[in-house]
């Protein structure tokens, strides 16, 4: 029996997780023209925010939510792109807790799976990048 | 000979951040009241299919003075008010004598913040 969470909560605690670990590189939700100026930066998109449905009338009659959220380190300098990387790895892969802020909207996941994609290389923007997405199992 | 005519403006600051959500926030504060000479004042409307945009630009001259030179420096950082409106600075022309310098400055409505 669980219910749904609200997708804005996610939201703020991937934010709030991200900035915590990447600290003092900035962190934003998605994409905007403004970065131009910033040698090093990191962005997310949520996705598939989903708990399996099981048969029954009662609308709690639900599994774990298993939404993932897509982090896309930029950097100017490659290397400094593969620590970014790095660091986004060893903090959240295999983490199991409180994510999020523990005083404000923070829930617990059992664990988060980060899955490294690929690095490339952005032409028009001049940045290098690398594509991760971060699944997080959250009973509730 | 015209008589030159300085208008009442408002330097800003324009500072960018993150909110909750990570969403990019721009805050503009006043920095200081100043007087300038406003020139070319043009107002255009761009219809394409699916949008109205108006973009107006505009002229502030102002005497070359050491905050006058941060802001030619990093024109990101700062707008100016005028007729109730935050005109964002795209070009800075400095005098050859350094005696004043003229800010390209424009404003677009819906407005986008950046």
């Amino acid at each position: 029996m669980s219910t749904q969470q609200n997708p804005s909560v996610y939201a703020q605690c991937i934010q709030w997780q991200l900035e915590q670990v990447l600290s003092p590189v900035p962190v934003y939700a998605n994409f905007n023209r403004n970065y131009a100026k910033q040698t090093k930066f990191a962005t997310w998109q949520l996705r598939n925010v989903h708990q399996p449905v099981y048969t029954g009338q009662t609308q709690s009659n639900k599994g774990i939510d298993r939404p993932i959220f897509q982090v896309s380190v930029f950097a100017q300098d490659m290397q400094d792109a593969f620590n970014l990387s790095n660091t986004v790895l060893q903090s959240l892969h295999g983490y199991s807790g409180v994510f999020g802020n523990p005083s404000a909207t923070g829930f617990f996941v059992a664990k988060v799976d980060v899955q490294w994609l690929y690095n490339t290389y952005d032409n028009e923007l001049g940045l290098n990048q690398i594509i991760m997405d971060c699944t997080m199992d959250i009973p509730t | 000979m015209g008589i030159k005519r300085y208008e009442n403006l408002t330097v800003n600051t324009v500072s960018n951040g993150t909110d909750a959500f990570g969403q990019y926030t721009t805050t503009i504060t006043p920095w200081f009241a100043t007087r300038g000479v406003v020139a070319d004042v043009a107002n255009s409307l761009r219809i394409s299919e699916r949008y109205r945009v108006y973009q107006e630009l505009v002229n502030f001259t102002f005497n070359y003075t050491p905050n006058m030179k941060q802001i030619a420096d990093q024109q990101d950082l700062y707008s100016v008010r005028w007729r109730g409106k935050d005109w964002r600075i795209t070009d800075v022309r400095e005098s050859n004598d350094r005696m004043r310098v003229t800010l390209l400055c424009y404003y677009n409505d819906p407005s986008t913040p950046v």
